[in-house]
């Protein structure tokens, strides 16, 4: 069990103190070693803290990565647009609509 | 069908258009020709008369098409037989007008329309088959060998219609939506021009809505709002200002004052856009800024927990404890206890104390 758990965390090949520290661990326990058990849990508690931080941010980041794109596309359908309608290329036209209730419609 | 504009100058249907004498017993008879004959015309032909035709107009023209199409495959009231209606996917309706077709009569082509919802505890996305579909009508109303004629007189109708158990619910007391274009208007609708994605690679532009209807992607409302949200109008109100240019000119929206309107809308969604990007700017910065808070806070109030800062205090004092800690490893234990008011004074005493010494 101790081997394989090793051996998985070689494998992720983590460049950071705290997989260091739980292979220490891993390595070390024997069942009886408390004091490295308490080690180990206060680095994977302060770890899982800064990963919450970490992770609004990240997710903060990915929304406004996502808009820009998102504005982006809109902004060069718009000039594309422009352009057509400068150069006297009209839009086609939109569809022929029946039977539907278009104060229903909101957006 | 004889075209009843032929040798006619701009200047006189100008003159025609703005006698408001276009609804002539002689244009009459021809567009109720185009519609009686609707699957025989080319489209170039078709679209003569559509050009010069209110948006009713319009729609009888549609219909008429859809309903001869169904007819001769007979498919009136009767459930979609597959066949005689081929089932398509996004890619079929891309590659659809890419070979003549060599049939001479009508082809009918559909696709269900889904839509993603989310559901559940959370809110998962699913796909739905709605009670919609994409109807796509080939008329085969060109003989022309060349690819540009044929797409210049091949006719395609665009539906998107209700079914019930197969069976196509058309016409004007059901909801639905029409168009009809040219073989080549409905390829380049399907197959946007490829665009340059900002960082110089040219990648498959984005459908117009347009485009997003004719591969089956919008129901009919979804068409609807989507057309609102970017033209800054109802379908309906664009359809009633068309009918009213109409009245007074030959083709209201290749003058002027319709390209004007146009602008004027995109504008619209140009200060649309930037304002809704401010928005949204401003929302995700607060919501971000609001989660970090609130975890700051929780590790704040777990700092000033004794029993908390008494196994931090044992966690350091264990690795110093090890034979042989690595630099790093030390570094962070340090940089934890700082972290949460341990000051370094606190931390040199321990380490002297262990008889460690930090190099």
């Amino acid at each position: 069990m101790k081997e394989t758990l090793l051996e998985i965390y070689k494998k992720a090949d983590l460049n950071h103190p705290v997989a260091e520290a739980a292979m220490d661990f891993i390595e070390a326990y024997d069942g009886s070693n408390e004091e490295d058990l308490n080690s180990f849990f206060v680095l994977l508690l302060m770890t899982l803290q800064n990963y919450e931080i970490a992770d609004a941010k990240a997710k903060g980041y990915d929304a406004v990565e996502e808009l820009k794109n998102e504005t982006d596309m809109q902004m060069r359908k718009i000039k594309s647009d422009m352009k057509d309608l400068k150069e006297g290329h009209l839009p086609p036209m939109p569809m022929e609509s029946t039977g539907v209730d278009e104060s229903e419609v909101t957006e | 069908m004889p075209n009843k504009f032929e040798g006619h100058s701009f200047d006189e249907l100008k003159g025609v258009s703005q006698d408001n004498d276009l609804e002539t017993k002689e244009y009459r008879a021809a567009k109720k020709e185009t519609v009686k004959r609707a699957e025989t015309p080319t489209h170039t032909e078709l679209n003569e008369v559509m050009e010069r035709s209110k948006h009713d107009e319009r729609l009888d023209m549609d219909i008429a098409i859809v309903k001869g199409a169904l007819e001769s495959l007979d498919l009136i009231d009767k459930p979609l037989d597959p066949a005689k209606a081929m089932e398509l996917d996004e890619d079929d309706l891309r590659n659809l007008m890419s070979k003549p077709s060599n049939e001479d009569d009508p082809q009918i082509y559909f696709k269900q329309i889904t839509r993603t919802v989310k559901k559940g505890l959370f809110r998962k996305e699913h796909e739905e088959v709605t009670d919609e579909i994409l109807v796509v009508i080939r008329l085969n109303n060109s003989s022309a060998h060349s690819k540009k004629k044929r797409e210049k007189e091949g006719t395609v109708v665009t539906a998107v219609l209700k079914q019930r158990k197969g069976v196509i619910h058309y016409g004007k007391r059901n909801p639905g939506l029409y168009a009809t274009q040219s073989e080549g208007e409905f390829n380049a609708l399907v197959n946007p021009p490829l665009e340059d994605d900002g960082a110089g690679n040219m990648v498959p532009g984005e459908p117009s809505i347009g485009g997003e209807l004719a591969l089956g992607r919008l129901t009919n409302q979804d068409y609807l709002k989507t057309y609102k949200k970017e033209n800054k109008q109802t379908l309906q109100k664009h359809w009633a200002n068309h009918d009213k240019g109409m009245e007074n000119r030959v083709d209201y929206w290749g003058q002027e004052e319709g390209r004007n309107e146009m602008m004027r809308r995109l504008d619209g969604r140009y200060t649309e856009v930037l304002e809704g990007l401010n928005n949204q700017i401003t929302r995700i910065k607060t919501e971000t800024a609001a989660a970090v808070k609130e975890s700051e806070e929780k590790i704040e109030r777990l700092s000033r927990d004794p029993a908390f800062l008494k196994t931090l205090w044992n966690g350091y004092a264990t690795v110093l404890r090890k034979r042989n800690p690595s630099e790093a490893e030390l570094a962070m234990w340090e940089q934890l206890m700082m972290d949460k008011g341990i000051t370094k004074e606190e931390i040199e005493a321990l380490k002297a104390k262990l008889g460690k010494k930090k190099q």
